[in-house]
């Protein structure tokens, strides 16, 4: 899977705006979006929302752990655990990201919320290598992760299985 | 001689705040929350700061020590006026809310918020600690003969300890208890008479209370009557003869102590909670005072110089003075007024003492003046916000306490932030845009932003005028300011969506007229003076008319065509307001009549609030919000009355949470407001998001499913109204939207039909059914009924079913008569006829094209016309009488009882063709069917005429037209003009045109009950006697 086909996925997360047109209903596939009121806050899907704001249509109400405090106490919980902590939403990385590149100006302190996104992923990344170091070492079968989400298994999976393959195909040369 | 206007600084931030004046009487010192002291030289200085710690609680200076209660949980010295630190005095396991300094210097006493109190002597550094009250200590007093220590608790009580024993001597309740110094009503800041501290002073919920020292019996209770809050602090001038007090909501309050009469009353302009009060130990007239905004105020010249010293004497003076021109004393007290004000004043309120009232008495029998005779109290007849504010007070004060008027709410524009804010929403109506007024060093600004883009791109204007009030509409922005002293009030639009290039233009109001309120129409402009005048102007500067309203406007909102203008009818009594409002249809847009729709009658607001927003709901119904969280709506479709929709305090969070509502809308059926956290009104920045809410009509167990039930029919229906009055006067409505209420209304009904049922509620059932709209619903309600066996009521609904039916097809036959009638007498005079007299109020409905084929128009035709004869039958008068009585089929009780209605109709009897073929056939049907009853064969003898062949109809209707010119004829003096009627009208296929045009929706939605009707009719034969027209 591609980095791309998640953010695909995350990009169907609802998510409030602010409209600053008036427009009926939009029927999508997945469902109808709107009547949308100028002024009046609705809910839509993320994708959307960018291309609105693209557009100069609208104001986007970043999600409520999207915050410097939230954030904050996430990342403090995260360093503290020696496990994964739950986060807020699955497709944290992807929205984050999504929202900081294109709604920059509807965000409060969006540097700093920058910043702790980063810091948060960096220490789950970490965390990650280090048990996948683990793993390795003592030539577990299996192990289990609670808490992880896509976009973190995504980063891990080509390169661990293909390196568990080798492992595993040099043991068996090994033992033969 | 008297500054009455309070000078005011800001401080410190937010939060409980205490001022001291150093033995001197130079230096004022002040602290707050945000852990500053600040010393102030003159209130006009800056202040020098020392920084005490994050929070301070309390000061107290004597001498060159500044005793300070800080969040360290202590008492911290600070040498005075250098404000260095000099050591730590006495440290408590809480925080210390509040210090007391001895006059002697020698004993410092300190509460904390662990219920303890501790004296210290600064010298030796011994403590002592009177341990007691069961909650943090709100303030602590030493006795100035250092004999006793005075303090009062959270837990309620005022607690006298002895400073030898520390044994507490006496305890008296004086408040009602709280958890905390901050939850606590008053704060309680008890004071002791200077030097001889023979009496001592406890401000308490409804006055200040002052106790015996020694016996500790209470001796009297200070009020005032322009105040009912509670009494924060008080203090006693330093030579002890007046006392002063401070309330929550802000008034300061003086008292001659030795007489118990108010001297002086003063509000904080802002009305904020006073948290602290003490005189200059030096002179004798000069109050400081702190507030919990972080404001240090200074009020001078408090009393007057010249005070006599017993109030006997004084009146006696005033006697003396006023013996020889008794006459016009009034006039000279009055003018006594303009240069001694707190003198005068001293006489106004002096009302319960008999000697001065004999002074206002005195052309009558000057000792038997019974002492309700006041003079009239000076009534401010315009609304002051602060700068007269002492003297609205004294005016409430002469008039007898309970009924004391309220003051005038001042006038306002509907969803605008006060003016003292520097970023304010000039209007902020979600519908339209927003109008944000910036004002502060940097710039002085009005923003104007459109929430649909496609409106206007935002517009940003300069503020040279100081424009205050704002307008807008999706053409034009309008701004007034208030006038200067070199410039009048003047009128500012903007109108932006004018095609030539002056976009702008700007009028001055004729001088002496401020304006107070303005709205913005469809393309008219509304604004209101002081003087009484809502001008009108269209949108490109034109002046229309000017309107006088009956007194002061208190807020404007237009919508459409429409202008609410809500005004006060007079002063209120007990904090109530008395507005009235007028609703008009201006008619100043092209082509559209002025009207009056409410030509002013009393506005229903909430006992003791004032009204917060006035407008309309985005569908153009009245609506008005009131400070107590109640949403009214005006119900067009019930004579116009108020009704409440919704109560904001209700869904309310935390009760410190406001609701700041910015639009309405009917449909769908939403509250838009702003949720304030902690605060009335919305910031400008962060941007407020928008909340939703809905309305809740507040009907009796609305948590029952019946009440349920109930509010959601009402509901829909009034929410609904709207449409009708928007179809009437010509605007688009959405007809899908309509249907769907129509829908709903339906369902609504049915559930709680069934619940009725359900519950064996029959007659409630009943209730229900007759509230139905449709006759399909009520089909539905008895098939419903009898499915489930109710028998008796399916049999009951079915009665009142064809009842009902028959009513409306009365109703519609009228209608249809009126129709042509209007037509008709189009090409004659006025004269007053037989049809003029009858004809109802119904307006003729306009024209629409009939969707209908060709078929069911002629059948439609026909039911109508055979209606229409029916009713010309039963309402021939006297002499035709017999006639219709020897007519088999129409002795129906109900045709009867509906005849009765239109008797004064002189109508010939006979008169179409399937009339004729009936009378024909009918006898031979009912020899055929003897099972039927009347209804039923006439209504087969309809069907079998409707058979017949389209040239046989025209047989019979030539037929029908002959026979009625022979009777018209054989009339005596037969009227030419009724003829002409009746040969119209005996033509059945020119009068079911006349039908369908005039309104074939009915009759359609008529065709289809029918139907309806017909299916019910098959599936239960006992309801065959309600369906009578069979449709098969």
């Amino acid at each position: 899977m591609e980095h791309s086909e998640l953010e695909f996925s995350a990009e169907k997360q609802k998510l409030k705006i602010v409209p600053n047109f008036s427009m009926d209903k939009i029927y999508f596939i997945s469902g109808d979006v709107g009547p949308f009121k100028a002024g009046l806050p609705i809910d839509v899907p993320l994708w959307l929302a960018i291309s609105l704001r693209q557009r100069q249509k609208c104001v986007i109400h970043p999600p409520d752990w999207l915050n410097v405090a939230t954030l904050q106490e996430i990342k403090e919980s995260e360093m503290a655990a020696e496990l994964f902590t739950k986060l807020p939403n699955e497709h944290f990385r992807e929205i984050s990201q999504l929202l900081l590149t294109h709604a920059k100006h509807n965000m409060h302190h969006a540097d700093a919320i920058r910043t702790l996104v980063k810091d948060i992923w960096d220490i789950r990344a970490a965390k990650l290598r280090s048990s996948i170091d683990k793993f390795v070492h003592v030539q577990a079968s299996h192990a289990r992760i609670d808490n992880i989400t896509r976009m973190e298994i995504n980063l891990a999976r080509p390169f661990l299985l293909d390196s568990l393959n080798h492992l595993h195909s040099l043991r068996r040369s090994k033992s033969l | 001689m008297s500054n009455s206007k309070p000078l005011l600084r800001y401080g410190h931030s937010e939060g409980r705040t205490e001022v001291c004046y150093d033995n001197s009487g130079k230096h004022l010192v002040s602290c707050g929350f945000d852990g500053n002291l600040k010393v102030w030289k003159s209130i006009e200085d800056d202040p020098n700061t020392i920084r005490a710690g994050d929070q301070t609680f309390s000061i107290g200076i004597k001498g060159k020590t500044l005793y300070v209660a800080s969040d360290a949980n202590s008492v911290d010295k600070y040498s005075f006026p250098d404000g260095s630190p000099d050591g730590l005095l006495v440290r408590f396991t809480g925080n210390v809310t509040h210090l007391s300094v001895s006059e002697s210097r020698k004993l410092v006493a300190a509460g904390s918020c662990d219920f303890d109190i501790k004296t210290i002597e600064v010298e030796s550094g011994k403590q002592k600690s009177y341990l007691g009250h069961q909650a943090p200590i709100l303030s602590v007093a030493i006795d100035p003969m250092e004999e006793y220590l005075a303090s009062a608790s959270c837990d309620g009580n005022m607690k006298i300890w002895s400073l030898k024993t520390t044994k507490c001597v006496n305890t008296l309740s004086i408040i009602s208890s709280s958890n905390d110094v901050g939850n606590s009503k008053t704060l309680c800041k008890i004071c002791w008479r200077p030097v001889t501290g023979e009496d001592i002073a406890v401000p308490s919920e409804d006055g200040i209370k002052i106790f015996n020292r020694d016996t500790w019996v209470l001796l009297h209770t200070l009020t005032a009557d322009a105040t009912t809050k509670a009494y924060q602090c008080c203090s006693f001038s330093p030579c002890g003869r007046f006392l002063a007090a401070a309330t929550v909501d802000g008034w300061i309050v003086l008292w001659d102590a030795e007489t118990e009469m108010n001297v002086r009353t003063v509000q904080h302009p802002l009305k904020t909670c006073i948290s602290s009060i003490v005189w200059n130990p030096q002179q004798n007239n000069c109050v400081a005072f702190s507030d919990t905004r972080g404001q240090v105020g200074l009020l001078e010249d408090v009393v007057p110089t010249e005070q006599p010293t017993k109030p006997k004497r004084e009146a006696d003076d005033l006697d003396a003075l006023f013996d020889d021109e008794d006459d016009n004393m009034m006039v000279d007290l009055m003018a006594d007024d303009v240069d001694e004000k707190p003198q005068v004043k001293f006489i106004f309120l002096a009302a319960p003492i008999p000697s001065t009232l004999d002074v206002f008495a005195a052309d009558t029998d000057a000792d038997l003046a019974p002492p309700t005779i006041l003079p009239p109290a000076p009534v401010e007849s315009k609304y002051t916000l602060d700068d007269d504010a002492s003297s609205v007070a004294t005016g409430m004060c002469a008039v007898t306490t309970r009924s004391q008027p309220s003051s005038m709410q001042p006038p306002f524009q509907p969803t605008s932030t006060p003016t003292h804010l520097s970023h304010r929403f000039m209007f902020d109506n979600f519908i339209i845009g927003v109008i944000r007024s910036y004002s502060d060093e940097m710039e002085n600004a009005i923003d104007v932003e459109f929430h649909d883009t496609q409106t206007h791109h935002a517009l940003h204007l300069p503020n040279h005028d100081q424009y205050t009030m704002a307008g807008l509409s999706n053409r034009a922005v309008v701004l007034a300011a208030e006038s200067t002293p070199d410039a009048p009030s003047k009128l500012k639009c903007v109108h932006f969506s004018s095609w030539d290039n002056n976009k702008e233009w700007t009028i001055e109001m004729p001088d002496g007229e401020e304006l107070q309120a303005l709205t913005v129409g469809d393309d008219w402009i509304a604004a209101c003076t002081d003087s009484l005048q809502v001008r009108f102007f269209t949108l490109g500067g034109v002046q229309r008319q000017i309107l006088s309203i009956p007194g002061n406007v208190v807020a404007m909102a237009a919508c459409m065509d429409q202008l609410f203008v809500v005004y006060h009818v007079t002063q209120g009594f007990g904090n109530n307001q008395c507005f009235g409002f007028m609703l008009l249809e201006v008619g100043v847009s092209g082509g559209s009549k002025s009207r009056s729709v409410v030509g002013g009658s009393a506005l229903p607001v909430t006992p003791g609030s004032k009204l917060e927003w006035v407008g309309f709901t985005a569908e153009g119904t009245p609506a008005t919000v009131d400070t107590a969280g109640v949403i009214r709506m005006m119900n067009r479709s019930f004579c116009q009355t108020w009704i409440t929709v919704a109560k904001l305090k209700s869904i309310a969070k935390s009760r410190h949470d406001h609701y700041w509502v910015v639009a309405l809308h009917e449909n769908p059926q939403q509250i838009h407001y702003i949720q304030c956290k902690g605060s009335i009104y919305p910031s400008t920045l962060p941007r407020p998001t928008l909340s939703v809410a809905q309305y809740k009509i507040p009907l009796c167990e609305a948590d029952s499913d019946k009440g349920k039930f109930e509010e959601e029919y009402w509901r829909t229906k009034l929410f609904s109204s709207h449409q009708d009055y928007l179809n009437t006067h010509g605007y688009e409505t959405d007809t899908g939207a309509k249907q769907k209420t129509d829908l709903l209304i339906q369902h609504t009904l049915m559930r709680l039909f069934a619940l009725c049922c359900k519950s064996d509620q029959e007659y409630q059932a009943m209730d229900v059914c007759s509230m139905m709209p449709t006759s399909a619903s009520m089909s539905l309600a008895i098939k419903y009924a009898s499915r489930i066996r109710k028998i008796m009521l399916a049999q009951r609904l079915s009665e009142e079913a064809i009842l009902k039916k028959q009513q409306k097809m009365d109703v519609e036959s009228e209608e249809e008569d009126d129709d042509f009638r209007t037509e008709l007498q189009a090409g004659y005079s006025a004269a007053e006829t037989e049809w003029s007299t009858q004809r109802s109020s119904n307006k003729p409905s306009s024209s629409q094209p009939g969707g209908l084929d060709e078929d069911d128009d002629d059948v439609m035709g026909a039911q109508a016309t055979l209606f229409t004869t029916k009713l010309n039958l039963t309402s021939t008068p006297k002499p035709k009488k017999v006639l219709q009585r020897s007519k088999p089929d129409v002795d129906d009780e109900v045709l009867q009882k509906s005849a009765e209605d239109n008797v004064d109709v002189p109508r010939y009897k006979a008169t179409t063709g399937v009339q004729l073929y009936l009378d024909e056939h009918l006898p031979h049907l009912e020899e055929e069917h003897p099972d039927l009853d009347a209804i039923d064969v006439r209504k087969m003898g309809i069907k079998n005429f409707r058979a017949i062949s389209v040239e046989e109809k025209k047989n019979w209707n030539n037929r029908a037209k002959s026979a009625s010119m022979r009777s018209a004829a054989g009339t005596a003096g037969g009227n030419k003009r009724k003829l002409a009627d009746e040969v119209d009208e005996n033509d059945p296929p020119c009068s079911g045109d006349v039908i369908t045009s005039s309104n074939p929706a009915k009759n359609l939605r008529l065709d289809m009950d029918e139907a309806a009707d017909a299916d019910t009719c098959n599936a239960k034969a006992k309801l065959s006697s309600f369906a009578y027209s069979a449709t098969e």
